[in-house]
């Protein structure tokens, strides 16, 4: 009997707590545009995701746009795009895993998908999605080579997040600049084959450290983070890669050389910007993003940072560049 | 003349009342489910012998544990030499002056003698080193002083039982103990010990003025070493009487509360064919020790062959090997003229063995299961019982399993009740109820009444007749020598696990069987 | 309807605890909330309409359900005969991939001979797989506890190499899994966009099965027996090293088919990530139940709801769906004290009763003069 008191007595305090905490609510502008980003793995990568959630954030501060987060860690992906889908008005999905965002932007017709890195196969019949891809092989040419340039045993090297075409495309440029640069350079290339683990990443690097490798290329998200450390205790250079990795990595300063920077997080607020401010929108195709639209470049961070590139070689880069955006060098590619 | 006889009268009555060294007043204790003590008063006198008796179940442990501080009474008050127990802590108890020497000692195998009798208050040098020496020293003074001889340099795994028990005893006197509280101390004793141990309470009774208070159920051993009894039963304290007024029937009808006959039971039928036949079996204990060492035997339809043998002499292991609960080095066992050897128990039993087993806890019952499952077991694929052999029929079950209930006499339970809290004798008459019911021709039974109250003992010795006049083979082992003697029709006695006698039961006496069972064999005069 | 009410009489104090430990967890979440700046209403009305509020999440509850009702079984079963299969994860991952291997090999074949094979594949792979820790435990006392959380490794390793090497889709946009088993032999969706596929159907059979197995056959009975008391069991003339290894590989088979129902229920292909411990989510809700089945099933609906509720909670609130987990940790935290401390709140009971009784007595004495 006094058990179903106290019972009773704790029901009756819960409810009376939700009623009195219950009249709270969100006010939520009901024009503003709301942007949901999905990444299939997490955060914290100081390259690919965290540039998307930077550009995510100036639109926020910029133009008052609603921006939610959902970071999948790989399970569910599929489940919670359609989430997204129900409650924003733009879906971005970030990572090869969402690629059945092609299943799940025509259920959703009112709701505009961007896919970066990927394209898609049915994407002329999908009016709302917009696949963004990237001439990262092109930015990567120009790290090969100045990654031969710096060079001082004739060994460079990368290090890979996957086997995939994108990856692909980063190493295939950069053997092709290093190349240029130097016929005789050799490029070793480890695949780790997984963004998360930073430990691995050091492994990798330290592994083409060891096969004579001065100056080595991150292409692995957040486990290339690992190859700064290796960088340090090794005394060689490394190459940040989709962020200026001198900027967001400062401890490392003194190693990175520069950054192979692709601008996802520019390319999603100047599509989302597009749309919010006149209204224009591209879907039902695959942007290209290059050197030549500003969104593939090389970054030797700000003032503050200290530069390991020489002046003469950073104007030999810009006449490559140059090249590059003319026609005059084509990079090899992976993409179709 | 007269006034001098009522002087006289009441001064040996406030002498009495001086004498009294323990008072129970008004002692009730509350576990979870049972009320053991029930409003117990009960004053001991010092110097005497006190035997409390009763079934299992009864309470009696449970007042002792309290005496020794194990327990905080419900209610009620405990004084020892007119100081009441306040903390109840067997340090407390200890320091009163009680020691009790409890049924399953708490020896170190590995330790001496003396490291044992000294343990935990060892002497010290310079505060900090163990003194064995002086330990040793002084275990020499207990023995010369009590009388209790036993070598204090001796290792305590290697003596004998009743040598084990001495140094027991000899603990509780390092620790001042003016009382002795002894748990049924005869239980592994042979009639031989049992007798020194007798010996030894009279002289330090008498020459000590020591107070010894024995729990005992084997009413026999009351008669001999006791001058008060008291009977407990169902946590109550019936009577507290002096023994020279009573005899065994009446504190047996006493602990039961009707008349319990503990005659001889009627016995029918000639023997028949041989069903259990054991040739040459070696076999080794779970150290890797040779336990069993060329045992042979045979025991006939509608005969009992009991094994009379102090624990510990290889019956134990002789009985798992014949029931397939343990492997044999060498040997054949025939089990109703099909080899048995090596085989599992469940095999053995389809050639129509039913096997009560030693340990009834372990392996007799499923603790944790009901009655009504444990009835059931072995059975359960039989159509009357599931259909097809895998439908469980729910009712089937339960009213067998009352059936049972009832004609197996289990009380203050249901056939719902988990086995494991079942009481003792309940719990054997459960093992009893299923193996008996199986109705196999061939019996192997171990203790059958360890632990059981005499109702449920008798109720059993009943039973074990009536499947022997039935014809069934039975194999009797048994640590209570009179019960062997009782029940069986022939008796051989195990020693280090060989036969070193055999006897028809009407033909010997117990100290005659004690002498084989320690493999001694009497000379012919 | 007389039984269930006696058997809730019966576990009358182990309700009253499951009840309890509950609502402590649900109120700590509301403090929780409310110590971070949320709105505790607005927490769980957002959970419940995230488990609920659509047919395509209610779908999504469904599908979590019977993932963690088939694991919390598949631990029961093997529990019940007292082996603890802590290897389901691996037995998982193994069905699995063999499943998807049959489905991608034999795409030529009519769907009526491969799903049936797929089965057969998923069962076989799980049930080998823990068939080899339970001889090992049956005949040399090997502890399947640590062989089979080992194996799991050895598993789940292997499966990522197969995914990553000889399996590794041609399919340029997948990196990392097979191929996508063909789409005439996977199960068919149940509810429109969510993960809900017909293995429900197939998951209420096998729950069904094992419920009536364990609770209602003398083969369940005897493998309880087993369970709790071997040597009593060996001594019984029962079958106890069969029984143990026949409920290891049943324990494993059911794992293994989790594994099919994930790849053809759901992902439609196999990938390394094919399960996020699954198992052993199943696992401590079998644990906290006790092991019962039907508590299972239910129990496993409540963990599904509270699950999918707290993601869905935190895109509308911003709560963190860890909340989920926080919850979860409490309630098994709380049942795994519940037995002792109801066990301690009986005996006071009891004493008291007990008490009250004596001082009782003795008045009716003291009356009686």
């Amino acid at each position: 009997m006094k058990k179903s008191i106290s019972l009773l007595v704790v029901l009756a305090l819960i409810l009376s707590l939700f009623a009195l905490v219950g009249c709270g609510g969100e006010e939520a502008e009901d024009d503003a545009l709301t942007v949901t980003v999905v990444v299939s793995a997490g955060f914290g990568d100081k390259s690919f995701n965290d540039s998307a959630k930077d550009g995510a954030d100036r639109l926020a501060a910029d133009k008052g746009i609603v921006v939610n987060y959902i970071e999948c860690n790989k399970e569910g992906i599929k489940q919670k795009l359609m989430d997204a889908a129900e409650v924003s008005d733009f879906v971005v999905a970030v990572g090869w895993e969402c690629y059945e965002i092609e299943e799940v932007a025509p259920e959703y017709p009112d709701t505009k998908f961007i896919f970066v890195d990927n394209p898609v196969e049915t994407i002329a019949d999908i009016p709302n999605l917009l696949c963004i891809t990237y001439a990262q092989n092109e930015g990567s040419f120009l790290a090969g080579y100045i990654a031969a340039q710096m060079s001082k045993t004739g060994v460079v090297g990368a290090v890979g997040g996957d086997d995939g075409d994108v990856i692909g495309d980063f190493l295939v440029g950069y053997k092709q600049g290093a190349e240029y640069a130097n016929p005789d350079i050799k490029v070793e290339t480890i695949i780790a084959g997984d963004y998360e683990d930073p430990a691995l990443g050091k492994e990798c690097a330290l592994t083409l450290a060891d096969k004579g490798a001065d100056v080595i290329f991150n292409v692995a998200g957040n486990t290339g983070n690992g190859i700064f450390e290796a960088a340090q205790e090794k005394s060689f250079y490394a190459i940040g890669v989709d962020a200026d990795q001198k900027l967001t990595n400062p401890e490392y300063d003194d190693v990175i050389i520069c950054s192979m920077k692709k601008e996802v997080g520019q390319s999603i607020y100047d599509a989302i910007a597009g749309f919010a401010d006149k209204g224009t929108w591209e879907g039902g195709k695959v942007l290209v993003t290059d050197m030549a639209n500003g969104y593939i470049s090389i970054a030797y961070g700000d003032e503050e940072s200290t530069q390991q590139v020489p002046d003469s070689l950073k104007s030999e880069v810009e006449d490559m560049a140059g090249k590059i955006i003319n026609g005059e060098i084509e990079v090899e590619t992976t993409r179709q | 003349m007269r006034c001098a006889f009522f002087i006289l009268r009441n001064e040996m009555r406030e002498q009495k009342v001086q004498d009294t060294i323990i008072k129970f007043d008004h002692i009730s204790m509350q576990f979870p489910g049972v009320l053991a003590n029930d409003d117990v008063s009960l004053d001991i006198r010092k110097g005497e012998v006190f035997a409390l008796v009763g079934e299992n179940g009864a309470g009696k442990s449970t007042l002792m544990n309290i005496l020794y501080g194990i327990h905080t009474p419900t209610s009620g008050e405990i004084y020892i030499k007119d100081r009441k127990l306040t903390r109840h802590e067997p340090g407390e108890s200890i320091a009163a002056g009680i020691g009790m020497v409890h049924q399953h000692f708490m020896l170190v195998p590995s330790f001496t003698v003396a490291q044992n009798i000294v343990l935990s208050r060892e002497p010290r040098k310079m505060g900090f080193f163990y003194d064995l020496k002086q330990a040793e020293k002084e275990a020499e003074n207990l023995v010369a002083e009590y009388g209790l001889k036993v070598d204090p340099k001796a290792t305590v795994g290697e003596i004998s039982v009743g040598l084990q028990q001495r140094v027991e005893i000899l603990k509780t006197l390092y620790r001042g103990a003016e009382i002795l509280i002894l748990d049924e101390p005869t239980a592994v004793l042979t009639p031989q010990e049992t007798e020194e141990l007798f010996a030894v309470i009279r002289r330090i009774v008498k020459e000590k003025n020591m107070t010894v208070i024995i729990i005992t159920h084997k009413l026999y051993e009351v008669m001999a070493i006791s001058d008060r009894v008291g009977v407990m039963r169902q946590g109550k304290l019936i009577g507290v009487e002096e023994t020279k007024n009573v005899n065994e029937r009446i504190l047996a009808s006493m602990m039961v509360g009707r008349e319990v006959l503990l005659d001889q039971l009627e016995k029918t039928g000639t023997p028949g064919q041989v069903l259990i036949d054991v040739r040459d079996v070696h076999a080794d204990d779970n150290r890797g020790l040779p336990a069993v060492n060329g045992v042979s035997l045979r025991v006939r339809a509608g005969e009992i062959l009991g094994i009379a043998a102090i624990e510990g002499n290889g019956q134990s292991e002789l009985l798992e090997v014949i029931t397939g609960m343990r492997p044999l080095r060498s040997g054949e066992i025939h089990i109703a003229g099909q080899n048995a050897s090596g085989k599992t128990p469940g095999e053995i039993r389809d050639m129509g063995l039913a096997h009560i087993p030693e340990d009834r806890i372990a392996t007799g019952v499923s603790s944790q299961s009901s009655v009504k499952e444990n009835l059931i077991i072995g059975k359960e694929r039989r159509p009357e019982f599931a259909k097809k052999g895998i439908h469980l029929r729910q009712s089937s079950i339960a009213r067998y399993a009352s059936d049972l209930f009832t004609k197996y006499d289990l009380r203050g339970a249901g056939i719902e009740t988990g086995a494991g809290s079942l009481s003792g004798g309940n719990m054997q008459k459960v093992v009893v109820a299923r193996e008996f019911s199986f109705d196999t021709p061939i019996l192997v039974i171990a203790q059958p009444t360890r632990g059981v109250d005499i109702g449920a003992m008798e109720f059993i010795h009943k039973q074990i007749i009536a499947k022997r006049n039935e014809g069934c083979a039975i194999l009797l082992v048994s640590a209570d020598l009179d019960e062997v003697l009782r029940l069986s029709d022939r008796v051989i006695t195990l020693y280090e696990g060989r036969v070193t006698g055999q006897f028809e039961a009407g033909k010997i006496d117990k100290m005659e069987i004690g002498y084989y069972m320690t493999g001694n064999r009497k000379e012919e005069a | 309807m007389k039984g269930i009410l006696k058997k809730i009489a019966d576990n009358r104090n182990y309700l009253v605890s499951l009840a309890l430990s509950i609502l402590a967890a649900f109120l700590i979440g509301a403090l929780l909330m409310m110590v971070t700046g949320y709105n505790p209403a607005a927490g769980y009305s957002a959970m419940l309409k995230g488990a609920f509020g659509s047919s395509r999440v209610f779908g999504n509850t469904l599908a979590k359900m019977l993932t963690l009702c088939l694991t919390g079984l598949a631990t029961a079963v093997g529990a019940r005969a007292g082996l603890f299969n802590v290897g389901g994860e691996g037995q998982l991952y193994l069905g699995g991939m063999a499943a998807t291997v049959v489905g991608i090999w034999l795409c030529g074949l009519s769907p009526v001979i491969v799903v049936p094979l797929a089965f057969a594949a998923a069962i076989i792979a799980g049930g080998f797989y823990a068939w080899v820790p339970a001889v090992l435990k049956v005949k040399l006392n090997v502890s399947e506890v640590i062989t089979t959380i080992m194996l799991n490794s050895v598993a789940i390793y292997f499966c990522t190499w197969l995914c990553n090497g000889p399996l590794k889709s041609a399919d340029k946009g997948i990196s990392g899994a097979t191929d996508a088993v063909p789409d005439n032999f996977v199960f068919g969706q149940v509810i429109a966009r969510s993960n809900l596929s017909t293995a429900i159907f197939y998951s209420a059979v096998i729950a069904f099965l094992c419920w009536y197995i364990m609770e209602k056959t003398s083969i369940g009975l005897e493998m309880k027996v087993t369970g709790k008391n071997p040597r009593f069991a060996f001594f019984s003339g029962l079958k106890k090293d069969k029984i143990m290894i026949w409920a290891m590989v049943a324990s494993g088979a059911i794992c293994g088919l989790v594994g099919m129902f994930e790849v053809y229920g759901y992902q439609h292909r196999f990938l390394p990530t094919i399960s996020n411990e699954f198992f052993f989510d199943g696992m401590l809700v079998a644990m906290i139940m006790n092991y019962s089945p039907l508590g299972i099933i239910l129990m496993s609906f409540f963990f599904a709801v509270i699950d999918i509720g707290a993601g869905a909670m935190e895109l509308s609130t911003g709560i963190s769906h860890e909340l989920s987990d926080i919850i979860f940790a409490i309630i098994i935290f709380l049942m795994a004290a519940e037995g002792g401390i109801s066990r301690a709140f009986s005996a006071r009971q009891l004493q008291k009763k007990a008490r009250k009784k004596i001082s009782m007595d003795a008045e009716k004495e003291v009356q009686k003069g």
